[in-house]
């Protein structure tokens, strides 16, 4: 019962502090559906203009080739506008046209191309920014080109009885790509690509930031007591140390709980989101189980570093201090596992290097998260026990220094510190 | 029984000795103040009686526990105000009160005792974060007393306060010592100590150099109050 009014107090002093409003419940909840917004927004907004693009044709060879190629270029799907002075400078048109490019058709373009000789052509692209969509539009834009040149290509082989595209494709392969057990069509890999973007990266991105403010929050929570001067009287009080410390870490893990909550919202409308406006049925939306399963190994993540941060504020003589302190435990033991295990597959990594890098709990984290998005649950447990017990570990480290005097005795400085006044 | 038992007592910090052999009595009911310079040991010796310390040697009971291996004991009888103490800036000042009641689970009518013991009237629904320094150690002391505690240990209890708050907070222990509460008390304001205090302890350097009623050692010194009492002794151990 004393536990609950100890409680109370550290969720109302935890809920006040804003680097957990924002940091543990906010920025979670917002990241992701502003991430899939983005994406969404930077997709569809080079999608939907180049579906037929703006092309100014400026034709200064006026033969037979290129009105053919002119209408093959509409064909392929461009807009195109024909310059009336095409001899005029080729800025000076597309300041006057505003096309999204332009295609110099050179003089002697057809003759070439009668002589068997490859005609000249000059592509300019609009490029208002250095930008994905602008790569994009770039891109697309080039494609079309060339699937035009290829329709002059074959217009030439017919008229000279030649079934070009036979030749140039005799073979033609089918299938795609087999993920989870099912075919995906090529056109597909995109959006593969996106929900490798989303569950490998901004998955363990996201798990990052929360689990780092989760461990820095609950190293201020004891900090504070310290430096508040609130300590020394509450260590006084007819409580045991160990409802002290179980007070401070279940106010830490209802935090965590919510942040928990806050970032599997924020993940559910991503995925929706994703899902939606791509159109696709990958089965990448969250099944129930796989859900269940990432909150079972956010909530294990946040727990061990709210843990790590209770022994960081315990080992620390100030918030500042113990703030540092958590930073400094933690990111050792998180960016590494996560820096190479997105990078690479564990499997691949060599002997020695995987030993090593299995020592890491946070390590069983990256494999864990790996694991559910692959289907394979059974295995994400045994990575997630293992978290467990780390995590059993570091509270039983945090509760032996709650004894004794330990609490008001102990300090780790890092760095030096300039002396009082 | 004693209120408070010292034999003996040491203290080291690394290999320094901040208490040498401190041993002294405080009947139940006596306002006993500790005094002496900046760095004497007062503090370290009100921590080991507030079970927050371990002695390096020798024994304390505090009314008849032992602060180490009764410590839990020990802390369900006394209250103790650390000297600069800090609140709870996100709760307001009844919070704070509620939360010791219940905490050292005692009768409903504490807060009430608290309320009134503080004087903080409507500002205790206002957030301990908005409280002066007086406010802050006003609350401190009222959760200190409202629970009735048999000892409570004051460390510097109106240091930084303005003449008016520390009026008040004398009027305050005054008031529960005649109800029977044991104090034991550190002050650098001797007149504060004379006019509080049933029996003082001077210590210094981390040893308790004298010991005794404040009028009886004044006499038997030959001084005018315990101002000089403290110049003449501290001077005369170093």
């Amino acid at each position: 019962m004393k536990l609950w009014h100890l409680l109370h107090k550290e969720i109302r002093e935890l809920f006040n502090e804003k680097t957990i409003l924002l940091g543990v419940l906010l920025t979670p909840l917002l990241i992701f559906p502003i991430m899939g917004m983005a994406f969404t927004l930077a997709s569809s907004g080079g999608g939907g203009e180049l579906s037929r693009p703006t092309l100014l044709v400026i034709d200064r060879d006026g033969g037979r080739y290129a009105a053919i190629l002119t209408e093959a270029l509409k064909t392929a799907g461009f807009r195109t506008t024909v310059a009336d002075h095409a001899e005029r400078d080729v800025v000076e048109l597309i300041k006057e046209h505003r096309p999204e490019a332009a295609l110099v058709l050179r003089n002697g373009f057809t003759l070439n191309l009668t002589r068997g000789k490859t005609g000249l052509v000059e592509l300019y692209v609009l490029t208002a920014s250095v930008s994905m969509t602008e790569l994009q539009k770039t891109s697309t834009i080039q494609k079309l080109v060339s699937d035009a040149s290829a329709a002059v290509g074959e217009a030439l082989a017919a008229e000279m009885g030649i079934a070009v595209s036979f030749y140039k494709q005799p073979i033609t392969v089918a299938g795609g790509l087999v993920y989870r057990d099912k075919v995906v069509a090529s056109q597909e890999f995109e959006l593969l690509f996106q929900q490798y973007l989303s569950t490998t990266l901004f998955v363990p991105i996201i798990l990052l930031m929360v689990v780092v403010t989760s461990g820095t929050v609950a190293a201020t929570s004891v900090g504070l007591e310290k430096e508040a001067k609130t300590l020394e009287l509450l260590l006084t009080l007819p409580i045991s140390r160990l409802n002290i410390l179980a007070s401070k870490l279940l106010g830490s893990t209802i935090i965590a709980l919510l942040g928990t909550s806050s970032m599997m919202a924020g993940l559910y409308i991503y995925f929706t989101g994703l899902t939606t406006a791509s159109g696709m049925n990958l089965g990448i939306h969250l099944q129930p189980p796989t859900f269940a399963f990432l909150a079972v190994v956010l909530f294990v993540a946040m727990v061990a570093t709210l843990c790590l941060g209770i022994l960081a504020g315990v080992l620390s003589g100030d918030v500042r201090g113990g703030q540092q302190l958590a930073s400094l435990i933690q990111i050792p033991l998180i960016l590494p596992p996560f820096f190479v295990l997105v990078l690479a597959d564990f499997s691949s990594i060599p002997q020695p290097y995987s030993t090593i890098l299995l020592l890491n709990p946070f390590t069983h984290i990256i494999i864990a998260l790996q694991h559910i998005n692959e289907g394979a649950y059974a295995s994400s447990i045994v990575h997630i026990s293992v978290m467990v017990l780390f995590t059993g570990l570091v509270l039983a480290l945090a509760s032996w220094l709650f004894r004794g005097e330990r609490l008001l005795t102990m300090r780790i400085r890092l760095g030096r510190r300039s002396g009082g006044v | 029984m004693y209120a408070v038992e010292a034999v003996g007592v040491w203290r080291f910090f690394s290999k320094t000795p901040v208490l040498r052999d401190v041993s002294f009595k405080v009947e139940e009911g006596l306002v006993f103040g500790v005094i002496g310079p900046n760095g004497a040991g007062k503090t370290t010796l009100f921590r080991i009686l507030a079970t927050l310390l371990k002695p390096s040697k020798g024994a304390a009971r505090v009314l008849g526990k032992d602060v180490v291996g009764e410590s839990a004991e020990v802390r369900r009888l006394i209250t103790y105000l650390p000297e600069e103490a800090g609140v709870y800036k996100h709760l307001s000042g009844l919070d704070f009160l509620k939360m010791m009641k219940n905490l050292y689970d005692v009768d409903s009518k504490a807060v009430e005792r608290g309320a009134e013991i503080s004087g903080l009237g409507r500002s205790l629904g206002r957030k301990m974060g908005e409280y002066s320094k007086g406010m802050r150690r006003r609350i401190l002391l009222a959760s200190c007393l409202m629970v009735n505690p048999r000892l409570s240990i004051l460390d510097e209890p109106t240091a930084g306060l303005d003449v008016e708050h520390s009026v008040y907070v004398r009027k305050t222990i005054k008031q529960h010592s005649a109800h029977g509460t044991t104090f034991i008390i550190s002050s650098h304001n001797m007149l504060e100590v004379q006019y509080l205090c049933d029996e003082v302890a001077l210590i210094n350097r981390g040893t308790i150099v004298e010991q005794g009623k404040p009028s009886k050692l004044t006499s038997a010194y030959g001084v005018q109050n315990l101002e000089e009492l403290f110049v003449k002794k501290t001077e005369e151990t170093g």
